[in-house]
Formats: C-alpha cells, sequence, structure tokens
C-alpha cells in the first residue's frame, strides 16, 4: 500500500512538472514571439525610412493627405488627385477606412518628387452629398514647393451655414 | 436520466453566463480612449496617419507609422498621447512586456492627469488580458474616468467582470450601478451583467428582470440580437432550473432559430416539455435539432433525447431504432473526428484554417464548408488557448509577408543605387565644368551695378533709364535726328542772341536726354532744353539757309515730346517693373548660390552617402534574412503547438462522443428490457410521427 501511495505521489509529482515545463515553453513561446515582432517593427522602421531617403528625398519630396472632419454632409466614395496636369492618385475608400477618417485619422494619399517652384494641385471628390445625391466636386490649389519636403492636406469638412460639404486644401 | 438532464442545465447555464463574460472580454476591439474626440485637434499630420491605422484596428502598420515618426521628430505636439499610443498599439498587437513598460513609465507626476488616468487604464486591461485580475482591479480602481464616457463603460464592465470571476457579486452590481449612464453597445452588455450578478448575488427576480429587458431590447443590430437571443437562454434555462417549464419554454422560443444560440434554444424547450412529461411535444424541437450538424454538442444531446422520449412514451420500437440511429451517426462522426486528426497532424487542417479569410463569420461561412475539418473551427476556437495560438501563426504568417516585401524591395533599392552612382560617376566631369565655368561672384558683382544705376536714376529724375526697350531705340533715333540737325544748324551763322542763351553749350552737350523729376516737375536740364529750343527756332529763322529744315526740326520737337509724355505716363508704373525684377534677381541669385553651395557639398558627400546608402541596404538585407530564419522557426514551434492543441481538443469531442455512445448503448438494451416486459396500451398514444427523422 505504501508503495502504492509513492508511486502515486510520484505520478503526480511527474505530471506537475510535466505541467510547469509545458508553462515554461508555453512562456518561453511567448516571449520569443513578442521578440520577432518587436524585431520586425524596427526593421520596417528603419527600411520605411531608407525607403524614404532613396525614393522621396527631402529636397523634392511632397505628400498630400485626405482628412474628414464631421462628414455630415457628405459620404466618401474616392478621391482623384492631379498634380500639373498628371493624374498621379486615384483612391477608392472602404467603409473602415471612412470610419477611420471621419474619427480623426489621417490617410496619406500620395508620397511623390516635385521639382522647387510653383505647382498646380487638382483634387477631385466623390461621393454621396446632401440628400443622398450623388456628388462630384473639385478644389484647386497652387502649392509652392520649396527646399523642405512639403506637405499638403486634402480636408473635406462641413459648411452648416450651406448645408454642404466643403473641400479645402491646406498647405503644412 | 432526471439527475442527467439536471446536471445538462446547470452546466449550460454556468456556460452561457461564462459565455457573457467572454463577450464582454472580446468586445474591446480598439481602445476607446483614444478617439478624435479625446486626443483633440490634430497638430501634427503624421500623428493623425497613426490614428488612420489604429482606427481600423491595424496596429502593425500604427506602429511603424509611428516609429518612423518619432524617428524624423514629425509628432512634437503629440508627445504624450503618442507614448500612450504607443503603449496601446503594442498592447493591441501582443507586445505585453513593452505595453507594460510604457504604461508604468507614464504612471509619474510629470504627465498630464489625462493621459495618466488612460496609462492606469491601459495598464488594468493588459493585467486583466494575462489574468492578474486581482492587479487589474487594483490599476483600473485608479482611473478617474467621467460618467458615460466609453472609458468608463470599459473600466466598470472589466471590474464586474473581475468581481464576478472572483465570487463577488456585490462588488459587481457596485461596479455596474451606472450602467444606465453608458453610451451605445456598452449599456446592453453591462445590463445584461448587472442581470446575471444580480442572480449570482441571489436575487434571482431582479436579475430575471434585467435580463428581461436586455431579451426585449429593440434589436437594432446584429450585436444587440445576439445579445437578445443570449439573454433569452439564460432566462429560459434558469427558469428551467425553477422548474418553471412553461415560462422557460416561452423564453426560448424568442431565441432566433437561425441565431448561434438556436441549438441550445431548441434543446432547452425540449428539456421544458419533456420536464413537463409532454414528451409529444418534446419531440417537436428536439427532431428539427436532430437535422443538423452532428458536430454540434446540442445535436448530439439531442441524438439521445429523442428515443428518450420514444421511451417514455412507450414507443419501444422507434426508440430503440432512434438509439441505434444515434449510434450511427456518433460513429460517423468519430469517423469523421479521427479524419479531422490525420489532417491536422499532416498539416492540412492548419493550412485550411490559415487559408481562411481574416474576419471570418464562424456560422455563416463555415456551415457548407467541405474543407477537412473546418467544421470543427468553432470547437477549436472555443479554447482560449488555441486562439491565441492560432492568432500568433496569423501574425506570424504576415510578417512572413512582409519579410518577402522587404527582401523584394532590396533588390530594387540595390539597383537603384548602383544606377545612381553610374549616373553620379558619369555626370560628375560635367558638372564640374558646369560649376568651374559658373561664376555666381561676376553675376552678383552686375547685379549690384544694376542697382546702383537704378539708385542713381532714380535720384536724378531719369525718365529716359526706366523707360521700356522700344521708347529707349525712338529716343535713340530722335536724339539721332537732333543731333544731324544740329549739325546742319552748327554750320549756319548762330546769332549773338543764342550765343547769349547758351546755344552753343546746348549743341555742344546734346546726348544728355530731357528728363522729368518725378510729380510731373520739369528738371534743370529739360527747363534748359527748352529754352536752347526756342533759340535754336530763332536761330534757324534768321539763317535763310536753315530755312528749309524748320518743318524736320518742329516735327523732330514734337516727336520728342510725345515720347517724353509717353515714358512719363509710364514712369512709376516701369520703375515698380524693374524694382520687381530686381528683388526676383536678388532672390534667385540667392537660390542659385545655395544650389551651387548644395551641389558642391553634394559632389563632396555623394561618394560618402552611397556608401551610407549602401551599408543600410546590406544591414537591411541581413536583418531581413535573419528575421526569415526566426519567422520559420517560430512558425514551426506554433504549428507544432497548435497541432497538438487541436488534436487535443478533438480528442476530448471524440471522448463525449465515447460516453454518448455508451450511453446510448446502455438505453438501448434498457429499452430492450422494458419492450420485453411492457407493451403500448393504444396506438394513439403514440406521436404521430413515429419515424425516426434519418439525416
Amino acid at each position: 500500500m505504501k508503495s502504492f501511495t509513492n508511486l502515486l505521489l510520484t505520478l503526480l509529482l511527474v505530471i506537475g512538472v510535466a505541467s510547469a515545463n509545458d508553462e515554461d515553453s508555453v512562456s518561453d513561446l511567448d516571449t520569443e514571439i513578442q521578440t520577432l515582432k518587436q524585431t520586425l517593427l524596427d526593421i520596417n522602421r528603419d527600411l520605411y525610412i531608407l525607403e524614404e531617403d532613396l525614393l522621396f528625398p527631402a529636397s523634392t519630396q511632397i505628400s498630400v493627405f485626405v482628412s474628414m472632419d464631421v462628414g455630415t454632409f457628405f459620404a466618401l466614395d474616392s478621391v482623384q488627385l492631379t498634380i500639373d496636369g498628371t493624374n498621379t492618385a486615384n483612391y477608392l475608400y472602404t467603409p473602415r477606412e471612412t470610419e477611420a477618417l471621419l474619427r480623426g485619422g489621417v490617410q496619406r494619399l500620395f508620397t511623390g518628387n516635385l521639382t522647387t517652384g510653383e505647382h498646380e494641385l487638382i483634387a477631385i471628390f466623390t461621393g454621396i452629398g446632401p440628400n443622398g445625391r450623388e456628388y462630384r466636386r473639385g478644389s484647386t490649389m497652387v502649392v509652392e514647393k520649396e527646399l523642405g519636403p512639403k506637405y499638403v492636406e486634402l480636408i473635406i469638412s462641413d459648411r452648416q451655414s450651406k448645408e454642404q460639404p466643403e473641400f479645402v486644401i491646406k498647405e503644412w | 436520466m432526471v439527475v442527467r438532464r439536471s446536471g445538462l442545465f446547470r452546466s449550460l447555464l454556468c456556460a452561457i453566463a461564462f459565455a457573457a463574460l467572454c463577450v464582454n472580454a472580446s468586445a474591446e476591439e480598439a481602445p476607446t480612449s483614444l478617439r478624435a474626440q479625446d486626443i483633440g485637434a490634430i497638430r501634427d499630420i503624421h500623428y493623425g496617419e497613426v490614428l488612420f491605422y489604429h482606427y481600423q484596428s491595424a496596429p502593425f502598420n500604427a506602429l511603424v507609422n509611428l516609429l518612423v515618426s518619432q524617428e524624423r521628430d514629425r509628432i512634437e505636439h503629440h508627445v504624450e498621447n503618442a507614448r500612450l499610443l504607443m503603449g496601446g498599439l503594442k498592447l493591441e498587437y501582443g507586445l505585453h512586456i513593452e505595453a507594460e513598460e510604457i504604461f508604468r513609465q507614464l504612471l509619474t507626476e510629470e504627465v498630464s492627469a489625462s493621459v495618466r488616468d488612460r496609462a492606469w487604464f491601459f495598464l488594468g486591461k493588459l493585467l486583466y488580458q494575462r489574468g492578474y485580475l486581482s492587479d487589474a482591479d487594483q490599476a483600473m480602481q485608479k482611473v478617474m474616468a467621467e460618467v458615460g464616457s466609453p472609458i468608463h463603460a470599459e473600466q466598470s464592465l472589466i471590474r464586474a467582470t473581475i468581481a464576478l470571476r472572483q465570487f463577488r457579486p456585490a462588488d459587481a452590481i457596485e461596479s455596474l450601478a451606472d450602467w444606465q449612464e453608458m453610451p451605445g453597445a456598452w449599456r446592453a452588455y453591462a445590463q445584461y451583467n448587472y442581470g446575471i450578478a444580480q442572480m449570482q448575488n441571489g436575487d434571482l427576480q431582479e436579475g430575471l428582470l434585467t435580463l428581461e429587458k436586455v431579451a426585449q431590447a429593440p434589436p437594432v443590430d446584429d450585436e444587440v440580437y445576439t445579445l437578445r437571443d443570449k439573454a433569452n437562454l439564460a432566462i429560459g434555462y434558469r427558469l428551467l432550473d425553477e422548474q418553471d417549464f412553461s415560462a422557460a419554454k416561452a423564453y426560448l422560443s424568442f431565441v432566433r432559430l437561425e441565431g448561434p444560440y438556436s441549438n441550445q434554444a431548441l434543446l432547452g424547450s425540449g428539456w421544458a416539455d419533456g420536464e413537463a412529461e409532454s414528451y409529444q411535444q418534446a419531440l417537436a424541437p428536439w427532431r428539427a435539432l436532430a437535422q443538423r450538424d452532428s458536430s454540434d454538442p446540442s445535436v448530439q444531446e439531442a441524438l439521445l433525447a429523442i428515443p428518450y422520449a420514444y421511451g417514455e412514451l412507450g414507443a419501444y420500437s422507434q426508440a430503440a431504432d432512434g438509439y441505434q440511429f444515434a449510434l450511427d451517426a456518433y460513429e460517423r462522426e468519430q469517423v469523421n473526428l479521427a479524419g479531422t486528426i490525420d489532417s491536422v497532424r499532416d498539416g492540412e487542417l492548419l493550412d485550411n484554417l490559415l487559408a481562411l479569410p481574416v474576419r471570418i463569420r464562424v456560422g455563416a461561412d463555415l456551415k457548407q464548408s467541405d474543407l477537412a475539418g473546418l467544421r470543427y473551427f468553432r470547437d477549436l476556437m472555443a479554447s482560449n488557448a488555441f486562439q491565441q495560438t492560432f492568432q500568433n501563426l496569423r501574425e506570424i504568417h504576415q510578417l512572413r509577408r512582409n519579410l518577402q516585401h522587404w527582401q523584394t524591395s532590396i533588390d530594387a533599392f540595390e539597383d537603384m543605387l548602383s544606377t545612381r552612382e553610374q549616373r553620379y560617376a558619369r555626370q560628375l566631369p560635367l558638372t564640374q565644368d558646369y560649376v568651374e565655368q559658373l561664376d555666381l561672384d561676376q553675376t552678383r558683382t552686375r547685379y549690384n551695378n544694376w542697382q546702383t544705376q537704378v539708385g542713381q536714376a532714380e535720384q536724378a529724375g531719369d525718365l529716359i533709364f526706366f523707360a521700356r526697350p522700344a521708347h529707349k531705340r525712338q529716343w535713340a533715333s530722335i536724339e539721332s535726328v537732333s543731333k544731324h540737325l544740329s549739325e546742319v544748324a552748327n554750320s549756319t551763322t548762330v546769332s549773338p542772341l543764342a550765343t547769349l542763351y547758351g546755344f552753343d553749350r546746348f549743341f555742344d552737350e546734346p546726348r544728355e536726354p530731357a528728363s522729368y523729376k518725378s510729380g510731373g516737375e520739369l528738371s534743370p536740364h529739360a527747363r534748359e532744353l527748352r529754352i536752347a529750343q526756342s533759340v535754336q527756332r530763332a536761330a534757324l529763322s534768321s539763317n535763310p539757309q536753315a530755312q528749309d529744315l524748320m518743318p524736320a526740326w518742329e516735327k523732330a520737337r514734337l516727336l520728342r515730346g510725345v515720347l517724353l509724355w509717353e515714358v512719363q505716363a509710364d514712369y512709376f508704373a516701369r520703375k515698380r517693373e524693374i524694382e520687381k525684377q530686381l528683388a526676383e534677381l536678388e532672390i534667385q541669385i540667392g537660390i542659385a548660390a545655395t544650389r551651387l553651395a548644395s551641389l558642391k557639398s553634394a559632389q563632396q558627400s555623394a561618394p560618402d552617402n552611397y556608401d551610407v546608402l549602401d551599408v543600410r541596404i546590406r544591414d537591411g538585407r541581413s536583418r531581413v534574412e535573419s528575421a526569415f530564419v526566426d519567422v520559420e522557426r517560430v512558425a514551426a514551434q506554433l504549428r507544432r503547438r497548435l497541432e497538438s492543441l487541436a488534436v487535443e481538443r478533438l480528442n476530448n469531442l471524440s471522448e463525449r462522443l465515447t460516453s454518448y455512445q455508451l450511453q446510448a448503448r446502455y438505453s438501448l438494451a434498457q429499452v430492450y428490457d422494458r419492450a420485453a416486459v411492457e407493451i403500448p396500451e393504444t396506438a394513439d398514444d403514440l406521436p404521430d410521427e413515429t419515424e425516426v427523422p434519418l439525416q
């Protein structure tokens, strides 16, 4: 009987040790996954910066962003961007992306290179406007590209007084 | 059988109540405290870009953007919020260790109270997710959120969940006391858990009343509809436990027939009739349930319940057939399970699971699936360990795709850099020649001379200096004609009067142009010219030989006057134009100087820059290759772990089926025994449909 009890205790101990080993290995794996994820984040950060330095140096870089404020009078479907008469970006939004814009997110629509000097920028917004009708509006601006990077924001907001959407281009 | 049923009811009730808490835990989608209204206006556009990804629940993209922006110092106006966001994103991406470190760094007096509050909130949430319930509760206690805000709602729900898990229902009730103030969907979840807490606390009637309100809430969307179903199910099973069978059946009948809780509702509905010994009525929901997917535990239970009801009705033949049918179904299911276990071991199941869309709707999308093992997806995902490991493997696969993208990009970077170096080598001699020839100092000297001349002309009131080129050409012609006429006139005798008035002097200096001071007043020189012209006219009139020149002289004088008038009228516009051109010239000279300096600097630094970029590219390639090895190793470990968990889970399902098989065999033997000693009294006692439905 005593030997049976010992055997049982040994078995329980073995099971306990096995279980602890399992937990340790799971914990090790979890730590390893976290380390790997962090490594990948660092690699991505460095390679994005390298890509930017190579493809879009600060002296010629221009980035165009899209943002929305309120959005009561306009539901965004797509944006078309033209710079100096060349169509540079066409973007069709998913509901998830428009939701992110409405919550305050800013989307990078285009990054490219421009020489210093004046450039004409035309943005055409398509979507559903007041009274549920299809709506298409354009906005134009001449931007002055200098030696540093240029950031331009296309802002869609509500003009409460006219109950119409408003499209503004802002230079940062 | 009654004992088995009661056990079943209790276990189901526990499962449902626990499932509610799990739903609350999974309802924590994106951290709610960092919405636009909380962060205020965006002052750095790149911070808005990070939020764009964050609000789409894409933590990896958001983190990369945030890291790049921090490295480039692009979010100087959102430093504190960016740190908090970094912690929140790392938490969302499963980087618990680093997230905790960030949150703890933010728990100091140096950061603003609102950021510190949210740091406590995220820390509490993190600890809760990792199972440190007491620590999580303490952290959550320190969050001073405004009642009615989403962060307060989530805080209350987490605290209540912790209290319920720690068997402190009174504390859970206290945490959820202001559930009516909560916004949107939070209110429905809080109300539901409030009802569960009341029942756990012994206030059965109050709890049922609370759940009843959830059960009758207008189904504004699928989420609320599902919660309604869950409330009806919880009430129904609780009433079954209380032996209020008719009321239980009524609540269970409100559960949607195609919803995620329909199988449990049909099973419970049958038991409500069965407990009231209305076996004929009980057969209807059970038969409907028996037509469904036999991998579902409720369906498996119904397969046993149907012959049990037949047995109770004295229809032993149908009961025996029913048990046999159940045994056949269980056997088929065992074969399916064995096949699925094989497909897990050979990796096919995991490949199929990984190929599923990320946001799959388990019920609707998998029901019709013929892929091996996918019908057990819901069972597998019910295990928290499997779910987490599967999620990790999915993320590791995404990282592998990310590395593949960079591998291709790095090849392109290398080509690009090499092309640039070659072009630079070709262009360098040409550029050097150009730079050497370009004498910017000389240009600047010429500009300075121009500026001086303009200043002098302005001071002297020199109209012709500011005249347009056409006017200048015309002025030169008139000057030439005047000179010619003067030479002719000089050849004649000059009257003493002309000498007296300085006629000679005038013709000695005829090139000096007439000019007006700004404002239209005649300059001294112009006045002298006019006098001289009068004198000349007088001289010519006294010289009979020169009489013929008079019309030409008059014409020249007239043209001179007209031209002076035009130049005078254009004076201010021209002056502004010249000044503007000078200013632009100065800017252009400045830009040219900057560019020249930049070009010279680039010439010196370009070889070094190419070297630096080359080193960065090679470093990137080496890191990507090394990460690939790690990704493959971790993916293999995760696959092994998933396989082990899946096999364990499927074996559990198989064991459950084995117990059903044993029960069915035992019940079948009992039916034969009872059939041997009993005979049904009349055929009218049998149910209308005497055949067991076959699948």
